[in-house]
């Protein structure tokens, strides 16, 4: 038998950003292809920095925006562009329930979102239509927001919806599914292909607010399409699709791949009481919650970070799930908790970050 | 900040805890008369409202309506007929330009080359709605030939009458005033410079040179920075053309004659023009304002040495010339920028007496006195004049300094005492201010942040109030208002705004209510979907009851929160419609014993009487 094939990472550098506070959040601009810079951005404390990684190893600082509110704290940022010009765009958004969109081209935060009851989780782009804009709440609700128009599309909240924070959420690669998790240990699937959600979306693009007499019908969705709390007997508070069946994460020291009803069931039915785990990805010291793991753009390698600043890598890009190897990364100075991490859009630079404003570059080694 | 005495009192204390009571003191008034000094400058540059409207500064409004009287309609067509006729009337006065030269350092024409300069007046007129774009006139005014890089010393000829050698243009000054159908918005000199061809240039005659007066050099250098600021530098033009000299290129400079409030900015001198370089192409109307293509610099960024050395420029001196005429009327001259506050002093002084309580004629003594913590005070040098403090503004009588101190300056709260020899002002901390936006609460939550209070001109406003004019009854201006007062609340004017200055939210979405959706009330939940799909959800959900029964429960559940029954008497009208509505429903999925049994246990708990399960089971039959 042969054995897989092994990837390694390897440290490159890493930089500490002055104000000391946890970084809660990155993401790489994965819309950049090839030859094109490999840019992030962080968010932590009251600011979100941009960044580029070099060739030669380094991190340069490109943009830094900080709110004037002190008080406030990112949790998030999520990259897009712009329809109309192409130009890049950050929304970002955290302790004080406001998303702030940032153009970079002009370096102005151009629009904000105000509405959500309470801090905001995560955000998420849908990857098919780069308006719309997926916001996820404490306020036990998720939205969905048309940021060309300003409209907010939908509100997935309810009686039958999150019944506590709402802490992570994905939308599939073919922008047909939304699966959200949560302090209520529940995970929660919502479908976007229903007639009343695509006939909503469209409506926002065509929806005038000046000539208009009543407010925009925002889609109120109280019942999810599908809804579990056997998977994990805690907050659940990373999730994300890979392909059809979904990985997520709670604090208990273990990342679940697994699928709502049976095995061999294709249907989602919304009172199903059956979920089947496909696998388990074990690792240790992770017991405190927001801490995210990620998947780089090819869905080939899975990384997390455990408490105590250490990173484990699997690579998915086998045939056989049991056989996937795990990878450790340490340093001697990375101790603090890692809340993220990201990868680049090719796979080989992965980033996390800490409690203590530290930001890691790991390059990755091919092994033989 | 005007002197202060301290005023002794006799109470021991240490030095050094007086001397720190004397920086908490100053402290304190030192972050709102910051503030308010700030807010007098920025409102002096870009106001955003004007003191002689308000009611308690009639003082300063000059206008009266005296002539309201005698006004009749009728005569307006003659007024404006005679004004244009004056206007006709009187001849022209010239604007003279002298060109003395075109400059190029990289030009490497032998001395005695010429260039050829075409004036062109650019009318931008004033656009009207329907037109896509301001129609712009351009008018040749005169072609004259200039040296190119004359050495230093050498000028125009003669100012004035002469006329004489070519490069001097004159131009009629009702090139200006005309309008020609259009409102003209602003009028820009264009200088076309065209370089002919070297080998012509060696046929021409060698210019004479003419020696020309030079204005006293202080004029000369004013005008020069003047216009250093006025010159159009588009994003290359500092880099002049890249030696496209020896073709026959075209450089062209802007200059912008009026500024948008009509006064002349070409104050008489000498100027310095830098020009752009166009290859070869006809003159191209100016298509853009003027204005959006000039940029500030700051002088002393600015090496006026050495930038000015390789790039083209065109130097003339301008005048004006107003001939004489034999006609006694007065032509509208153009005054030359004044300052500000010079103009304010100006007017203040013609102004009728001001309003309110009568002062009497010897000037006034206003006394300040700063109280702090009811423990310490200062006093200040009097003033002899209603000059407010902090923003200089005139006016007028103490009335009007006392409202104006109060309603403008609301960070203090002042106290009037009169005083033998005039007025005495208590100013001291407002405790009580409220600095939260009193305007409309939309403006804080609009996209894109801060629209509202951009200073970048007028903002759509969006009106949430119907109040159009108002004109409420006001007390008699005394003073009495304004002395202390052991409780505060004498009856402040009831505010005139009924409605909603308050931002309300969406129920459900929690965004804000928009104006133009205030009429309609979205928010009463009735009937909403999501509950009519929960009740069906748990009856299904139900284990020990038949299809049937869930069926019908459904059906009737539904049928009576759209109608919104809630009495009992109501009941037997829920039935009837609800067999007018479902009667063929039910029999379709076979539900006629349920409904019977249903009308029963209705019975049974009284709702309606027998009469009525009688007639729906008749209906139903039917």
């Amino acid at each position: 038998m042969v054995a897989p094939p092994k990837m390694g990472y390897k440290f490159t550098c890493y930089l500490k950003e002055d104000h000391g506070q946890p970084i809660f959040g990155i993401h790489f601009n994965q819309h950049l292809r090839e030859g094109q810079p490999l840019v992030f951005a962080t968010a932590g404390s009251n600011r979100i920095s941009v960044y580029q990684c070099m060739e030669d190893g380094s991190i340069k600082l490109l943009q830094c925006y900080s709110d004037p509110d002190t008080e406030e704290t990112f949790y998030t940022v999520a990259w897009s562009y712009d329809t109309e010009t192409g130009r890049p765009i950050l929304a970002a958004a955290g302790s004080r329930g406001v998303i702030r969109i940032f153009s970079l081209a002009t370096m102005q935060c151009v629009k904000h979102f105000i509405g959500h009851g309470n801090a905001l989780n995560e955000l998420k782009f849908h990857p098919r239509d780069p308006n719309l804009l997926l916001s996820v709440s404490k306020d036990h609700a998720l939205r969905m927001w048309n940021i060309r128009t300003d409209i907010l599309v939908a509100i997935f909240g309810g009686v039958e919806a999150h019944r506590d924070e709402v802490l992570s959420a994905d939308i599939d690669v073919e922008g047909t599914c939304i699966v959200s998790c949560g302090m209520d240990h529940s995970l929660k699937i919502w479908k976007l292909t229903t007639d009343a959600m695509i006939s909503t979306i469209s409506q926002s693009y065509t929806f005038n607010p000046s000539r208009a007499v009543r407010p925009f019908p925002t889609l109120q969705q109280n019942f999810p399409d599908f809804s579990t709390r056997d998977i994990h007997r805690n907050y659940v508070d990373c999730v994300r699709w890979l392909g059809r069946f979904i990985l997520s994460k709670s604090c208990e020291n273990t990342i679940v791949c697994w699928k709502p009803g049976l095995l061999n069931q294709t249907e989602l039915k919304h009172n199903d009481t059956n979920v089947t785990i496909i696998h388990k990805f074990d690792y240790k010291e992770c017991e405190i919650w927001f801490m995210r793991f990620a998947l780089d753009f090819w869905q080939k390698v899975l990384a997390v970070g455990n408490q105590l600043g250490r990173t484990y890598v699997w690579d998915l890009d086998i045939s056989d799930p049991t056989q996937a190897r795990c990878t450790t990364l340490t340093h001697p100075k990375c101790v603090a908790p890692i809340r993220q991490t990201a990868f680049s859009r090719s796979g080989n630079i992965l980033i996390t970050v800490c409690d203590d404003a530290t930001i890691w570059r790991w390059d990755r080694v091919a092994q033989l | 900040m005007p002197q202060k005495k301290k005023d002794s009192f006799g109470i021991d204390k240490p030095v050094t805890e007086v001397h720190a009571d004397h920086e908490l003191f100053l402290q304190a008034f030192e972050k709102p008369t910051q503030i308010y000094r700030y807010l007098r400058s920025r409102n002096i540059l870009s106001p955003i409202f004007l003191q002689r409207t308000l009611y308690y500064m009639r003082g300063r409004m000059s206008r009266s309506h005296k002539n309201r009287m005698s006004f009749k309609l009728d005569y307006l067509l003659d007024k404006v007929t005679q004004k244009s006729e004056r206007q006709s009337e009187r001849p022209a006065s010239f604007l003279n330009i002298c060109f003395s030269g075109f400059h190029d350092g990289k030009l490497e024409g032998a001395l005695g080359d010429v260039a050829r300069v075409e004036t062109f007046i650019v009318k931008m007129c004033h656009k009207k709605r329907k037109e896509s774009s301001s129609p712009l006139m351009q008018v040749s005014v005169g072609t004259q030939d200039v040296n190119i890089n004359p050495p230093e010393g050498e000028g125009c000829g003669g100012g004035g009458g002469g006329g004489g050698r070519n490069s001097t243009l004159s131009i009629p000054i009702h090139n200006y005033t005309s309008s020609n159908g259009h409102q003209v918005k602003s009028y820009v000199l264009i200088f076309r410079v065209s370089l002919v061809h070297d080998q012509e240039n060696a046929c021409e005659p060698v210019m004479k040179r003419r020696r020309m007066s030079r204005s006293s050099s202080q004029e000369c250098q004013e005008s020069n920075l003047n216009n250093v600021g006025n010159t159009t530098m588009n994003g290359n033009s500092v880099n002049g053309g890249d030696g496209h000299s020896s073709m026959g290129s075209i450089y062209v400079g802007e200059l912008v004659m009026f500024d948008r409030h009509g006064r002349c900015l070409l104050t008489p001198g000498k100027y310095e023009l830098v020009l752009d370089c166009h290859s070869g192409e006809s003159p191209q109307l100016c298509k853009t304002s003027p204005k959006k293509n000039a940029s500030w610099e700051s002088i002393d960024t600015l090496k006026l040495d050495g930038i000015f050395n390789n790039i083209p420029i065109l130097k003339f001196s301008l005048n004006w010339n107003n001939e004489n005429t034999a006609s006694s009327l007065e032509r509208p001259r153009l005054r030359p920028l004044k300052p500000l506050d010079v103009v304010l002093a100006n007017n203040a002084s013609t102004k009728p007496k001001p309003q309110g309580v009568p002062s009497p004629e010897a000037p006034q003594l206003v006394l300040y006195q700063f109280v702090y913590n009811n423990n310490s005070r200062q006093q200040t040098e009097a003033r002899r004049d209603f000059h407010c403090p902090w923003c200089s503004l005139n006016c007028m009588a103490l009335y009007s300094l006392l409202k104006h101190l109060k309603l403008c300056h609301a960070r203090f709260s002042f106290t009037y005492v009169p005083h033998p020899k005039g007025a005495r002002i208590d100013v001291s901390l407002n405790e009580c201010y409220d600095g939260s936006y009193a305007g409309n609460p939309q403006d804080l939550v609009a996209m894109p942040a801060g629209f509202a209070f951009s200073r970048s001109g007028p903002t759509r406003r969006t009106p949430t109030t119907t109040v159009l004019v108002c004109r409420p009854k006001r007390p008699k201006p005394s003073l009495s208002e304004f002395l202390e007062q052991d409780d505060n609340d004498f009856d402040l004017p009831r505010s005139y705004i009924l409605g909603h200055n308050r931002l309300y939210h969406h129920t459900m979405t929690c965004l804000p209510i928009q104006p133009h959706e205030l009429d309609e009330d979205s928010e009463g939940e009735h009937d909403s979907e999501w509950v009519r799909h929960k009740t069906q959800m748990m009856i299904d959900e139900f284990s020990d009851v038949n299809e049937g029964e869930k069926e019908l429960m459904k059906m009737w559940n539904l049928h009576v929160m759209k109608y919104n029954f809630v009495g009992d008497s109501q009941i037997p009208l829920a039935c009837a419609m609800f067999l007018e509505t479902h009667g063929t429903e039910l029999l379709r999925k076979s539900l006629y014993r349920n409904f019977v049994l249903h009308m029963i246990s209705l019975h049974d708990f009284g709702l309606i009487g027998t009469g009525v399960v009688y007639k729906s089971i008749l209906h139903l039959q039917n």
